[in-house]
C-alpha cells in the first residue's frame, strides 16, 4: 500500500481558511444573531466604520461583541489546538489510539474540586473561584496518576491508561458523594465541568489558555525529533539517543499542566484530543513536525464549529459542547473500528 | 577508525535478575574496530541482554562497559546514538509511517550537525543498499516479515554507527532471505555485533563467534574454534556433522539434533 501525504502548506491554508470563516460565524450566530455589518462596525470602530457608511452600534451590541462572543471565539481556538496537541502527544507516549487529555482523570477531578469549593467555601476569590478549584483539582488527579505511572513506567505506557481509568473512578466517587450529600447547585457545576462550555470565556482569564498552548508549542518545536524517535518503538529510541520512559514523564508533565489550564477555562471538552490527530495523521503522516501544526489547526476548527453548532441547536438554549464533540467522536470512533477491521 | 583500534569493551559484567537468578555472570570482552562478531547460544543464555548491556540499554549489577575506552554511561546520548545503532529484535512500530519516513528517523542523532541535503543523501544510500528503492513509499505496516528486517537494518545503516548491534536479524525470514541479510551486513564497513541463531550461517558471515551459556562465556574465536564440535555438542546438545559439498567440494556444517555424541 503506497502511503499518500498531503502537502503540509496546502492543508495549512484549506484548514487556515476554514477557520478564517468559522470565526466571524461564531461571533455572528448564537442565542441572538448579529448582523455582519453590525460586526464590522463594531470591529472597525465608529470613525472607520461611518468612513465605510456603517451605522454604529448600540452599546449593548458592542458589549456582546467585544466581551463575550470574540473572547469566546479566541478560547475556543485556543483551546481546540491544545486539546488536539496534547491528544497527539498522548496518543505518542502511550503508543494507543484511544489516548486522549483526559487520561488523567482530569474532568472528574476538575468537577471534584470545583464541586469542593461550591459546597464549603463558595466564591472567596470572586470569579477566579471556579477556575481555580477546577485547575488544582484536575492537577491533583494528574498528580495521582503520574505518581501511579512513573512507579510502574518501566512495565509499558499501557499502565497510565489502567491508572487514569483508576483515578478517574476515585475523583467522580468524590464528586458525585458531594452532590449527593450536599448544595445542589454543585449539581449543575458538575454537568458544566464533565460536558464543557465556553460561556465563561473573558478577556480576564484567556491568558491561562495562552499560558497552556505557549507551553505545548515550545515543548513541541524543541522535542519534535525526539517525539518522531518514539514511533520507532523503546529500544530503537534509546539507540536513536532518547531516554524513552523521561521522554514519557516530560510528556505527562506538560500535558498535563496544560490541559488542567484548559479544563479550568472550559470545562472537559471530550473528543478533541481523540478525533483529530487521527484525522491530521491521513493528511499528513505521524511524523511530529507536520502533525503537530495541523492538529493545532484541525482542533481549533473543530470546537469553534462544535460550539456554533451547540448554540444553534437549541437556541436560545446554549447545549453543552461536550454533548457535541461526544456525538461526533462516537460516530468516529466506530469508523476507526470499522476501519481497523478491515486493514 | 583504525582496524584493530578497541570500540567497546566489558570488564566482569554481572546482572543478578529477579529472585537473584545471575543472568550475566562475569562477562569479560573486548570488540575491536571491523571485525564481525557473532553471539550464539540457547534460548535463555542472556544474548541478547548481553547486547543490551553492551549498547547501553540496560546498566550491569557490577562492572562496567567502556566505549573507546570511557564509561558508556558518562557518554551523552546523543554522541552514543552518533556512534552505535542497534536494530532490535520486533518493535512496535508507527504503522503509519512510510518505509522512508521510518528510515529517516535513523538520522536524528545527526540532524544538529549535518544539514538537511547531507541527511538525505544518507537516507538514500541505506535504502539503496537495502534494495528497499520500490518500497521506500510503501506503509511499514504492509511489508512482509522479510522486508521489515530491511527496513529495520537500513534505519540502523542511515544512523551512519561505527559499531552495529543486530539482534536476531534473520528473525521470521525464509532460509533465501536469511543467507541474503547475513551476505548483506557482512559487506558493511562497520563492525557488527549480531545475536544469531542460525549456527549453520555463522561461519560464512562472522569472523569471530562468542558462544554465551547461562550467562557465561563458554568459548569466543573463530568459529572454527567457538563451534568445535565438543562445543556444539556441550552447549546445544547437537551433533556437528561436516561434509564436502558434492560439486564444489566446499566444506559445509550441518547439525543435528541427536540423543548422543557422535564422533565422524
Amino acid at each position: 500500500m503506497i502511503v499518500r501525504r498531503f502537502p503540509l502548506s496546502v492543508v495549512c491554508v484549506v484548514a487556515a481558511v476554514i477557520l478564517a470563516v468559522m470565526l466571524p460565524l461564531g461571533v455572528a450566530y448564537g442565542g441572538l444573531n448579529i448582523p455582519s455589518e453590525t460586526i464590522f462596525s463594531v470591529l472597525l470602530g465608529n470613525d472607520l466604520g461611518a468612513f465605510f457608511s456603517l451605522e454604529p452600534a448600540s452599546n449593548p451590541m458592542t458589549k456582546i461583541i467585544i466581551d463575550l462572543r470574540l473572547p469566546r471565539m479566541v478560547l475556543a481556538s485556543i483551546v481546540g489546538s491544545g486539546l488536539a496537541i496534547v491528544g497527539a502527544l498522548l496518543q505518542t507516549a502511550t503508543r494507543n489510539d484511544l489516548a486522549d487529555p483526559f487520561l488523567f482523570g482530569l474532568s472528574s477531578g476538575a468537577a471534584a474540586g470545583a464541586v469542593l469549593v461550591i459546597t464549603f467555601t463558595g466564591d472567596f476569590l470572586g470569579i477566579w473561584t471556579l477556575p481555580i478549584a477546577a485547575f488544582v483539582g484536575g492537577l491533583v488527579s494528574a498528580i495521582t496518576v503520574l505518581a501511579l505511572v512513573t512507579r510502574t513506567i518501566h512495565t509499558g505506557p499501557e499502565r497510565l491508561v489502567l491508572a487514569g481509568l483508576a483515578v478517574s473512578f476515585l475523583f467522580t466517587a468524590i464528586a458525585n458523594y458531594f452532590v449527593f450529600a450536599g448544595d445542589q447547585r454543585a449539581a449543575h457545576s458538575v454537568v458544566f465541568w464533565s460536558l464543557g462550555g465556553l460561556g465563561l470565556a473573558r478577556w480576564e482569564t484567556i491568558g491561562f489558555a495562552v499560558l497552556g498552548l505557549s507551553m505545548l508549542i515550545s515543548f513541541c518545536a524543541l522535542k519534535k525529533h525526539k517525539l518522531d524517535a518514539l514511533l520507532s518503538g523503546d529500544d530503537t529510541a534509546h539507540s536513536l539517543g532518547i531516554n524513552p520512559k523521561r521522554m514519557r514523564i516530560q510528556i505527562f508533565v506538560v500535558c498535563a499542566f496544560a490541559t488542567g489550564l484548559f479544563v479550568s477555562l472550559v470545562g472537559v471538552i471530550g473528543f478533541v484530543g481523540l478525533m483529530v490527530p487521527h484525522l491530521a495523521r491521513a493528511f499528513v503522516g505521524p511524523l511530529h513536525g507536520a502533525l503537530l501544526i495541523v492538529c493545532g489547526l484541525f482542533g481549533a476548527v473543530l470546537v469553534v464549529s462544535s460550539d456554533i453548532v451547540s448554540r444553534l441547536i437549541l437556541a436560545p438554549q446554549e447545549l453543552p459542547i461536550g454533548i457535541v464533540t461526544a456525538a461526533v467522536g462516537a460516530v468516529f470512533v466506530i469508523f476507526l473500528i470499522i476501519r481497523k477491521r478491515t486493514v | 577508525m583504525k582496524p584493530s583500534e578497541i570500540l567497546l569493551s566489558c570488564e566482569n559484567l554481572f546482572f543478578i535478575g529477579p529472585k537473584g537468578r545471575v543472568l550475566l555472570d562475569g562477562v569479560s570482552l573486548e570488540v575491536k574496530a571491523g571485525e564481525k562478531i557473532a553471539i550464539v547460544g540457547p534460548n535463555g543464555a542472556g544474548k541478547s541482554l548481553l547486547q543490551r548491556h553492551l549498547s547501553g540499554r540496560l546498566e550491569g549489577t557490577s562492572g562496567n562497559v567502556k566505549l573507546l575506552g570511557g564509561p558508556i554511561g558518562r557518554i551523552s546520548p546523543i554522541n552514543r546514538a552518533q556512534m552505535m545503532a542497534v536494530m532490535a529484535q520486533s518493535e512496535h512500530i508507527e504503522p503509519l509511517l512510510s518505509v522512508e519516513e521510518y528510515i529517516s528517523l535513523g538520522r536524528i542523532p545527526h540532524k544538529r550537525q549535518l544539514g538537511g541535503s547531507e541527511n538525505i543523501l544518507e537516507i538514500e544510500r541505506a535504502i539503496k543498499l537495502c534494495g528497499l528503492d520500490k518500497l521506500k513509499r510503501q506503509s511499514i505496516q504492509t511489508l512482509s516479515g522479510g522486508e521489515r528486517q530491511r527496513a529495520s537494518l537500513a534505519r540502523a545503516i542511515a544512523q551512519s554507527p561505527d559499531l552495529l548491534f543486530l539482534d536476531e536479524p534473520t528473525n521470521h525470514l525464509d532460509l533465501r532471505a536469511k543467507v541474503d541479510i547475513l551476505d548483506l551486513i557482512r559487506e558493511l564497513p562497520t563492525t557488527v555485533l549480531a545475536v544469531i541463531h542460525e549456527l549453520a550461517l555463522v561461519e560464512d558471515f562472522a569472523d569471530r563467534v562468542i558462544v554465551l551459556q547461562n550467562g557465561k562465556i563458554i568459548a569466543d574465536g573463530p568459529p572454527a574454534v567457538s563451534l568445535s564440535k565438543k562445543i556444539v555438542w556441550d552447549v546445544f546438545e547437537m551433533n556437528r556433522v561436516d561434509v564436502s559439498h558434492p560439486i564444489s567440494g566446499k566444506q559445509l556444517k550441518v547439525f543435528e539434533a541427536s540423543e548422543h555424541q557422535i564422533n565422524l
